[in-house]
């Protein structure tokens, strides 16, 4: 066993947290229940740390923690209607853990193209991140129909990806 | 409003997909087409991966800007370092600020292995005096948001400092001793005549029910309640209470109360650690500093944490489950049935020591009177919006916005302090049309009234605006101003209620009066209440009944961005400088819901600058 400290594991997490973050986000759709799944991560990672082999990648170690993590969660507080099976979990997480190299200049890249966003849009942002609603209370906040909010998302968020696209062309990064 | 069902021709586009999956609004048939193409292919599952870690990105993003959490939780901890004389770690604490976006690791090594030290020695002295150590055993730790979500200095701070030395495992490894704790509980003392367990040291309006005697102690398990004001406690450990009216509680000991109903704001130093707060749905115990806590009628209770850490325990959970972890900044709301959620602490509602203090200097003076109620106010649900000018904003130039639970503060670019309506306390100046002062608000309201205090140094243009949407086209979109009468010195305040092409526009409502050119130079309350089931605004000024008037107007009040004290640039307002206020702003208030003529009254003769006698009842 490994005697680790907690500047060693708080690096280890602060490489990761991302992929972690994306993966709980990815099974866990209610914003403040994904909170809690990914607080209860980062505990049983600081617990376990001790076992955690080097020679492997602590993403993948970490999302194995973070799959135990939403199991429990669904026994406790029963399945989304809209659950993936055992086998497209597993294929989920490989494809996140996948992505663990890129998802830290992806985020700078991210914060760089929301500032760009015109006010509306973070207007937007703001009701559907900030204040946790969902698009047919957007809507009734804003007086448009949910459709048209639907659709204002789907292109908020396809504005980003194509802004931090070009951001990480520009800095010579990933594809 | 049913959730919006995906137009057929889009139905497959796999981001369509990924995008309905994420919003919740994805119906059986979608689910299962989104996942025949996730089994599909791998760079399928790649570009699932990709839009959900943009989803992350994006929540991650708003929740540092909702309140900032990552630099006051930093602040917090160095408030706790700093009590403990590491007079050092003030200056790591700057440096956090200008190394955090560098992300370079801090070295703690040396303040890791000094708190390792004191726990060690702190636990071999609670072993050696027989009695349950400090640290009851394995706990739960939860992880602020700041850190889980991002933050590397912030991160190693409160993983170093809390999470660490809290693990089981690294509390056995240097302790000769067996690490369960002792189940033989101590022998408790023979009933005996209540000791006096604290007493009342300051109070500012206090109204007592209960066996407090003239010396003003405090004796375990003796029932009081206070009916009116403030009153500040301190226990024989050490620990402070400030506690607001109307509050029933019971002293449980030197170290602890049992808050049946109200609100109160504990300061705990080094030596009242672990005080008790013991509420209907759980028990609050304090790790150091300082925290409020909220009993409402029906027994929910609602902690929150401003200084160092707490944990709470439902009364509904199991004796061996893991308490709550709550730190600097977040704060929980739990009901007696044992659900609870975590929501963003709300320092503002809560009375703390420093306002304590000028509550008390302040006396029966106007100021205290109007300080008194201001604090009232915060706790206000219908309020959507309180903002008050304090010395502060000439350095933060911003307004937080002082109503409990909600966001949105005020942006200062111009507009200077000047002296407001007490001598205590400063007032937005505005002197030109450059002065902005800009608020967003998109919350609605189907009724909902304004409310300021204004001087006004000069009625000479043809409008002086007070409130402004910055489009009126928006729907629930306002303008509140003054204008100009076509003749006569009689002023009008007015209330334009826009709307968006399609929807029916209100138009403007006048009231004619109440403001004449004299009443420059001297404080003014304006208020207009709305009640769109009504259709009709009332206006008000000093409290008083003034006008109402009649429209036609079918959606919600919505702000939005809008602007103080001014209007903005556009093609519907192209000379600005026609509009902007010559004057001072002290308190603006927004609510959502039509109050009364009484309620009005009440918070002018709560508000106004001298000292006059109060309304009758």
């Amino acid at each position: 066993m490994t005697t680790s400290s907690p500047a060693e594991f708080t690096e280890y997490w602060m490489r990761s947290r991302h992929v972690a973050g994306s993966f709980v986000r990815s099974m866990v759709r209610d914003e403040h229940a994904a909170e809690d799944v990914l607080q209860k991560v980062a505990i049983a990672a600081a617990k376990n740390f001790d076992q955690f082999d080097r020679e492997r990648a602590f993403a993948g170690w970490l999302v194995g923690i973070a799959k135990r993590e939403v199991a429990q969660h669904y026994r406790e507080r029963g399945r989304d209607r809209h659950t993936f099976d055992d086998a497209l979990v597993g294929q989920l997480a490989d494809a996140h853990v996948a992505l663990a190299d890129e998802l830290a200049e992806r985020t700078t890249a991210l914060n760089i193209c929301i500032g760009k966003l015109p006010s509306r849009g973070r207007e937007i942002i703001d009701l559907r991140y900030q204040q946790n609603l969902k698009p047919a209370k957007i809507a009734d906040r804003v007086g448009l129909s949910a459709t048209a909010i639907t659709s204002l998302l789907h292109r908020l968020r396809g504005s980003l990806r194509q802004c931090i696209e070009r951001q990480l062309a520009k800095e010579g990064g990933h594809r | 409003m049913s959730e919006p069902r995906m137009n057929p021709s889009r139905q497959n586009n796999p981001h369509r997909l990924i995008d309905a999956y994420i919003d919740s609004t994805l119906d059986d048939a979608g689910f299962a087409r989104l996942c025949d193409w996730l089994r599909d292919d791998e760079a399928n599952r790649r570009e699932f991966a990709l839009a959900l870690a943009l989803h992350a990105g994006i929540a991650d993003w708003s929740s540092d800007r909702s309140g900032g959490l990552l630099i006051p939780e930093l602040a917090e901890l160095g408030n706790v370092l700093a009590a403990n004389d590491e007079s050092g770690w003030l200056d790591v604490l700057a440096a956090l600020d200008d190394e955090r976006d560098q992300a370079t690791p801090i070295d703690f090594t040396e303040e890791l292995a000094r708190r390792e030290r004191e726990r060690e020695e702190r636990l071999a002295r609670a072993a050696a005096a027989q009695a349950p150590p400090e640290e009851p055993g394995p706990r739960v730790v939860v992880i602020p948001k700041a850190v889980a979500w991002g933050g590397l200095a912030a991160a190693l701070l409160l993983v170093a400092l809390v999470i660490w030395p809290l693990l089981p495992e690294r509390a056995a490894v240097n302790h000769t001793d067996a690490t369960e704790p002792t189940a033989q509980p101590d022998a408790m003392p023979a009933p005996a005549p209540a000791p006096a367990v604290g007493r009342v040291v300051r109070s500012v309006g206090a109204q007592w029910v209960g066996p407090i005697g003239d010396d003003g102690k405090l004796r375990a398990e003796q029932s009081l309640t206070l009916t009116a004001g403030l009153a500040e406690l301190e226990f024989n450990d050490g620990a402070r209470v400030i506690l607001q009216a109307p509050a029933t509680l019971q002293p449980t000991g030197a170290n602890g109360l049992r808050l049946v109903r109200g609100q109160l704001t504990a300061t705990c130093p080094p030596s009242a650690h672990g005080f008790t707060v013991a509420t209907a749905s759980g028990l609050i115990t304090d790790l150091g500093t300082e925290f409020g806590v909220q009993v409402e009628a029906d027994g929910s209770v609602s902690t929150h944490v401003f200084d160092g850490s707490v944990t709470y325990q439902s009364n509904q959970a199991p004796a061996d489950a893991q308490p709550e972890l709550l730190f600097a900044g977040q704060a929980l709301d739990a009901a007696i049935d044992g659900t609870a959620r975590r929501v963003h602490a709300q320092p503002a509602v809560f009375i703390r020591d420093q306002e304590f203090v000028s509550l008390v200097q302040a006396g029966p003076t106007a100021y205290g009177r109007w300080l008194a109620h201001s604090h009232q106010l915060r706790r206000d649900r219908s309020l959507l919006a309180y903002y008050v000018p304090d010395r502060t904003a000439a350095q933060t130039m911003r307004l937080p916005n002082q109503a409990a639970g909600m966001r949105g503060s005020v942006t200062l670019d111009g507009p200077t302090l000047g002296p407001g309506r007490f001598a205590e306390k400063p007032a937005l100046y505005f002197d030109s049309n450059e002065d902005l002062a800009r608020i967003e608000l998109y919350d609605t309201a189907d009724d909902f009234t304004l409310m300021s205090w204004v001087w006004i140094d000069r009625l000479g243009a043809s409008h002086v605006a007070l409130l402004c949407s910055d489009d009126l086209a928006q729907p629930g979109a306002i303008h509140w101003q003054l204008e100009q009468p076509i003749e006569g010195d009689r002023w009008g305040v007015t209330l334009t209620l826009g709307g968006g092409a399609e929807i029916k526009s209100g138009g403007k409502v006048r009231c004619w009066g109440g403001i004449t050119p004299a009443d420059a130079g001297r404080w003014v309350q304006l208020a207009v209440a709305v009640s769109r089931e009504d259709a009709l605004a009332r206006f008000y000024v000093d409290g008083e009944f003034v006008n109402a008037g009649g429209f036609d107007w079918d959606q919600p009040m919505r702000l939005g961005s809008a602007r103080i004290g001014s209007l903005v640039d556009s093609a519907a307002y192209p000379k600005p400088s026609d509009r902007h206020l010559d004057g001072r702003i002290d308190e603006l208030l927004i609510y959502g819901e039509a109050l009364s003529a009484e309620r009005i009254a009440q918070d002018y003769h709560a508000g106004r600058p001298d000292s006059g006698p109060p309304p009758a009842d």
